[in-house]
Formats: C-alpha cells, sequence, structure tokens
C-alpha cells in the first residue's frame, strides 16, 4: 500500500502554500470591549426566562386501532389562537371619505342568489392550501383582492377579443330574487349595463314612436273604411227604393 | 380611466323605476290583448267581406237574369 503514502501529510515547512494568518488583537483590549457590549445589552433588555425543555420536532402520531395515523386537526374543535396585543384595528372611515365613497352593496349577500350552475368555480392548484392572509380582507366596505400567485398551467383561458366586444346583456333575474332583495341604502347598477338600459330606453322610445305613427296609420284607414260603409248604405238604400219602385210597376197590375 | 375597474351608477329613486317598469309591462299585456282583439275583428270583417262579395255576385247574377228576361226580345 504504498499509493497511501501520497496522501500523507508532508511535514516540515513543504506543506502548504497558504499565507501566514494576521495576529491576534491583545487579550487585554478584546476582553475591555466585549464587557461594554454585554454591559449596554443588559441595561436594556429584560432578565432571561428559565430555558425549557426540548420538545422533539416531530410529534408521534397518534394511531387508530387499524393502524392508520390520525391527523391531530381532525376530529378537535377548533381553536384560534389568541389576537395578539400589539395589533391595532385599522381606522374607521372619516366623514368625508364615507361622503365620497358610500359603502357598496352587500356583495355577499347576493352571492346567495346565483345559481350554482353560473357561478365561477374557484381554480386551486393541486397542493396549494390558501394561507390565513390569502383570505379577502375587507377594509371600509371595499373588497381587496388576493394576492396569491397562480401557476400558468392553471391560469383560467384567456377571453377571446371577440367575446369582449359583445354587447352586455344583463342576465335575466327571477322574480323571487328581485322579491327578496330589499335594499334600504342608496343603490348603484354598473356603468355597462346602465348604458345598455340607456339604449334600451332609447330603443323603446323609438319604438312607442313607431307604434303611434301606425295607430294614426290604422286609423285613417278606418276613417276612410267608415266613410265608405257609409255610402255603400246610403247606395243599399236607394237601390232597396228603386227595386220596391219596380216591384210596385210589376205587381200592381 | 382603467377599462378594467368596473364603474357603479347611483340610482336614487330605485323603486318608482320598478313601480313604473311593472306599469309599462302591463300596459304592453294590454296592448298586446288589444292587438289580438283587433285581429280577430279584422278576420270577422275578412269573412264579412266575403259574404258580402259573394252576395254581390248573387244580386249582380239576379239582375242580369231580370234584365234578359225584361229586355230580351224575342224571336
Amino acid at each position: 500500500m504504498g499509493f497511501l503514502k501520497l496522501f500523507k501529510k508532508k511535514e516540515g515547512g513543504e506543506a502548504l502554500d497558504m499565507p501566514p494568518p494576521p495576529p491576534l488583537p491583545p487579550k487585554s483590549v478584546l476582553k475591555k470591549k466585549d464587557k461594554k457590549k454585554e454591559k449596554k445589552v443588559r441595561e436594556g433588555l429584560p432578565p432571561l426566562p428559565p430555558l425549557e425543555p426540548i420538545v422533539p420536532k416531530h410529534r408521534e402520531m397518534h394511531k387508530e386501532p387499524t393502524g392508520a395515523p390520525v391527523h391531530p386537526g381532525v376530529g378537535q374543535p377548533h381553536v384560534l389562537p389568541p389576537y395578539p396585543h400589539g395589533l391595532r384595528h385599522p381606522p374607521a372611515p372619516s366623514k368625508f371619505e364615507a361622503q365620497q365613497f358610500p359603502a357598496m352593496p352587500d356583495t355577499e349577500h347576493e352571492e346567495r342568489h346565483v345559481p350554482m350552475a353560473h357561478r365561477p368555480r374557484p381554480v386551486h392548484p393541486i397542493g396549494h392550501r390558501m394561507a390565513p392572509h390569502h383570505t379577502v380582507e375587507r377594509k371600509h366596505g371595499l373588497f381587496t383582492a388576493p394576492k396569491h400567485t397562480m401557476p400558468k398551467e392553471h391560469m383560467p383561458m384567456p377571453v377571446h377579443e371577440e367575446e369582449e366586444h359583445k354587447p352586455f346583456v344583463p342576465p335575466l333575474r327571477r322574480e323571487e330574487d328581485v322579491a327578496e332583495r330589499k335594499v334600504s341604502g342608496p343603490l348603484f347598477v354598473k356603468q355597462d349595463s346602465y348604458r345598455s338600459i340607456l339604449e334600451g330606453i332609447s330603443i323603446i322610445k323609438d319604438k312607442l314612436k313607431q307604434s303611434e305613427d301606425l295607430v294614426l296609420n290604422l286609423n285613417n284607414i278606418k276613417n276612410s273604411k267608415d266613410k265608405e260603409f257609409e255610402r255603400w248604405r246610403t247606395s243599399l238604400e236607394d237601390m232597396q227604393r228603386k227595386l220596391i219602385y219596380v216591384d210596385k210597376i210589376l205587381y200592381e197590375k | 380611466m382603467d377599462g378594467r375597474t368596473p364603474m357603479f351608477v347611483r340610482i336614487d329613486e330605485y323603486e318608482d323605476i320598478q313601480n313604473l317598469m311593472n306599469v309599462a309591462k302591463k300596459k304592453l299585456n294590454q296592448a298586446r290583448a288589444t292587438l289580438s282583439h283587433i285581429s280577430t275583428l279584422k278576420i270577422e270583417e275578412d269573412t264579412e267581406i266575403d259574404k258580402w262579395s259573394s252576395t254581390l255576385e248573387e244580386v249582380e247574377r239576379k239582375i242580369e237574369l231580370i234584365d234578359k228576361a225584361l229586355f230580351e226580345q224575342e224571336g
């Protein structure tokens, strides 16, 4: 095994070409600096709590009689952690904000009336779980969309340009839904639907004008028809009188 | 303005508009009923006019017959 001798360190000054390490500061200087730092830190901090016993990182899971492991959260009431004292609630909206931006209609309530067939299905990637900060935040009646990145393969299909240019057609509402909705506050309509309403009203106005003209035309036709019937009636009376005269001439003899 | 953000238009008298829409719907139903009634009347009128036309034809034929009987020269 002579080749192993190659890996043995060569004794003497021929070991490595490393530069010599920098000289260490004197011990008296180091000790003074450390002591000063320690003093400053101890003055500003409370005393340390006693050390807790080390808990193993991976707790052993309970096992059912079948042998399958039981998740610790399953079958137990969900208890939320206490709210931290350091955090504060967001401030309430000022009077100006409340006037400028009145509260939006309760969309949570409206969502109940949307049939399941029309509801868009949420797209969740497999294995993706929503973190607590991903939930929809509600501040001053305004909704902020959750910020989370979605992988490209789970993104919904892009809308074609032809579909985007289609005129807005408001969805048909059932009478039950309309009857259930009774909101006392100010109501808002989407700008697109408002435009379609205005267009519809202008079309209805035009149609009403057209139907008014049609009614006038029909009335004129009816008047002329009445005149013709009157003429016919007079001519019929005249004929009757003449026939009676002929009848008299023929049968009086 | 970004085209994506939805804009809302405030409507103050929503209930009045709703009531007006209901009234307009009722009027439209009435107009539909009146039109169907007029349509049936027109059909009746057409049948009467047809009858009148056939009566007139019959009268014309009778008058021709009388005319022939009275003014036709024998011989």
